[in-house]
């Protein structure tokens, strides 16, 4: 079967045809809204801070440090897992 | 990453930066260019009290070529090096590095002043300017004083230049006629450190023996090197392969590289050696061309 | 926290702002003038994905200080097209498919702006140094260089004769499609 038998015509588009993306039209002029573009009303940053120990216990977070940053609005400490044995992920 | 705070003052002219160099004296960090003390700033690894952008300061962005050789200002870009027609004709060890520097964004913006100052054990200018035995003028409220490079580029980030000096200018000798030089650098990727880099001046005289040499190296030790025992081996021999291996072998063995991301400490020597040889190949062509 | 004035120029505007002397000028764009367009990818100076232009020179915006842009014209992505005209670059990679996820994109069409700005006619091998500082991880660069190739021969074919069909863009449109 002859090639051009499997395209569909030029305003069908589609099989055998070079298609425009329609996404790239907002990519190229720098509009992509990507996660760190968004901005929303009371939006907060969320850093997460990660053990450099694998497979260690934890026993203890002190945030105090943290929380006296000008911004830092709350530290979020799993503190329900100190002293239980519990150890850090690896 | 962000960086810790610091103040910043951008002063009007040499004058201006000088004295404030000397007022703040320790508490300070020139910005030049931007792109080695800026990626520390950002990791936190410095944290100066105050950064003096020299961004303003004229008079230190002129190539300038004499019959004594080359006067190249502290603020002149690695791309401006690449780019210049005098260098490339009668330096072009330099094109070479200039042009493996980083990547173009980075060649932009970065300067000669800023690498030697910063002296990052891997950097490429060292090698160079070792190589071809530059004079670096350093600069303070009170003074200029000239430093060869032998002398200037001490241990792991550290030079010879006061916390109140500006580094000005470096100067290049004219090598006499009938020499050549050449800059090899291995690297992982595009924009890469050095995994290894050679830099090697070579002066073929009469007889077509070699009568003077000079291998600069970098990445492989604490800071930037010249080979003594690569220029004693390559000193009076005739120009052969057998003559580069020799050299080659001798700056390995006085190098002493650490093992990391970009190899292992004996496949390191075994491309100082490699890269020795390479860049005295392409400096004795040069050198003959002459 | 004591902060200092910044006054520059911004595709064409002239901005000022009261920055701390550590604000990166990526976060001057971004944050200050929501100019998102200019990404952050590796942040260690890099990928290029921060590239813009400042004073015509290509830079990566990721490891300057805002302070650093006093009285300079940086331009970004969102300056490039002319009102509702894209330029010829940003419609060459539309039509060479030279973007995939489309985040290095910016960086890389600015980057492709500099180079071409001074070597109007460059070969492949010049276009693949030009760009090794724009690290992509979708398209492997082939329809980038392609991209590049067809920006070139517009941009001269313009220096030559005035008459040229570009795409014009209805920025609804393109909103309408990112919605739908």
């Amino acid at each position: 079967m002859a090639a051009d038998a499997l395209q569909t015509t030029p305003e069908v588009g589609g099989m055998g045809h070079s298609v425009k993306r329609k996404e790239d039209a907002r990519f190229i002029q720098g509009r992509g809204e990507y996660i760190d573009d968004l901005v929303l009303p009371g939006m907060l940053w969320l850093d997460i801070v990660r053990s450099p120990y694998a497979h260690a216990r934890i026993k203890g977070i002190d945030a105090t440090e943290a929380l006296a940053i000008p911004g830092v609005l709350a530290v979020r400490e799993p503190t329900a897992y100190v002293g239980t044995g519990a150890t850090t992920g690896g | 990453m962000i960086p810790s705070q610091f103040e910043y003052v951008r002063p009007a002219g040499l004058d201006d930066a000088l004295r404030i160099l000397a007022e703040r004296e320790g508490e300070a960090k020139v910005l030049s260019g931007g792109y080695s003390l800026l990626p520390l700033l950002k990791l936190r690894l410095a944290q100066p009290a105050l950064l003096v952008d020299i961004r303003d300061v004229d008079g230190l962005a002129g190539i300038v070529e004499t019959n004594d050789g080359l006067r190249i200002g502290g603020r002149v870009t690695h791309r401006q090096i690449h780019e210049d027609p005098a260098i490339r004709a009668g330096y072009p060890l330099l094109t070479d590095a200039a042009g493996g520097i980083g990547d173009p964004q980075i060649r932009n913006w970065g300067t000669i002043g800023g690498s030697c100052a910063h002296a990052d054990p891997s950097a490429d200018w060292p090698a160079v300017l070792l190589a071809v035995r530059a004079t670096l003028v350093c600069q303070s409220s009170t003074g200029q004083r000239e430093v060869v490079a032998a002398d200037f580029f001490i241990d792991t980030f550290q030079t010879a230049i006061e916390p109140t000096e500006l580094l000005v200018e470096v100067r290049i000798p004219r090598w006499p006629k009938g020499s050549g030089g050449a800059y090899a650098k291995l690297e992982r990727r595009a924009g890469d450190f050095s995994t290894v880099g050679c830099a090697a001046m070579i002066e073929i005289v009469g007889a077509g023996t070699i009568g003077d040499a000079a291998i600069g190296l970098t990445a492989v030790a604490d800071s930037p090197f010249a080979s003594a025992g690569a220029a004693a081996a390559l000193i009076g021999a005739s120009p052969s392969e057998a003559t580069f291996r020799a050299a080659g072998a001798a700056a390995a063995s006085e190098s002493n590289p650490a093992a990391d991301g970009h190899g292992p400490v004996d496949y390191k020597r075994a491309m100082v050696e490699e890269m020795t040889v390479r860049a005295l190949r392409s400096a004795v062509d040069r050198a003959l061309a002459q | 926290m004591t902060t200092q004035k910044v006054h520059l120029t911004v595709n064409g505007e002239a901005r000022e702002a009261e920055v701390e002397p550590r604000l990166l000028l990526v976060h001057l764009l971004r944050d200050v003038f929501t100019l998102t367009g200019t990404h952050i990818g590796c942040d260690t100076s890099n990928c290029g994905a921060c590239t813009i232009l400042v004073d015509g020179e290509s830079a990566k915006s990721c490891t300057m200080l805002a302070l650093s842009a006093e009285g300079r014209e940086i331009t970004t992505i969102e300056g490039l097209a002319d009102g509702a005209t894209l330029h010829p670059l940003q419609q060459a990679f539309w039509d060479q498919h030279g973007l995939q996820c489309g985040f290095c994109t910016p960086g890389m069409i600015i980057q492709a702006s500099w180079l071409l700005a001074r070597n109007p006619d460059p070969s492949e091998a010049e276009i693949r140094e030009g760009i090794a500082g724009n690290l992509c991880r979708c398209t492997g660069y082939v329809n980038i260089v392609k991209a590049i190739q067809q920006a070139a021969g517009e941009l001269s074919a313009v220096a030559a004769a005035p008459v040229v069909a570009a795409e014009t863009i209805d920025p609804g449109a393109a909103d309408a499609a990112a919605a739908g």
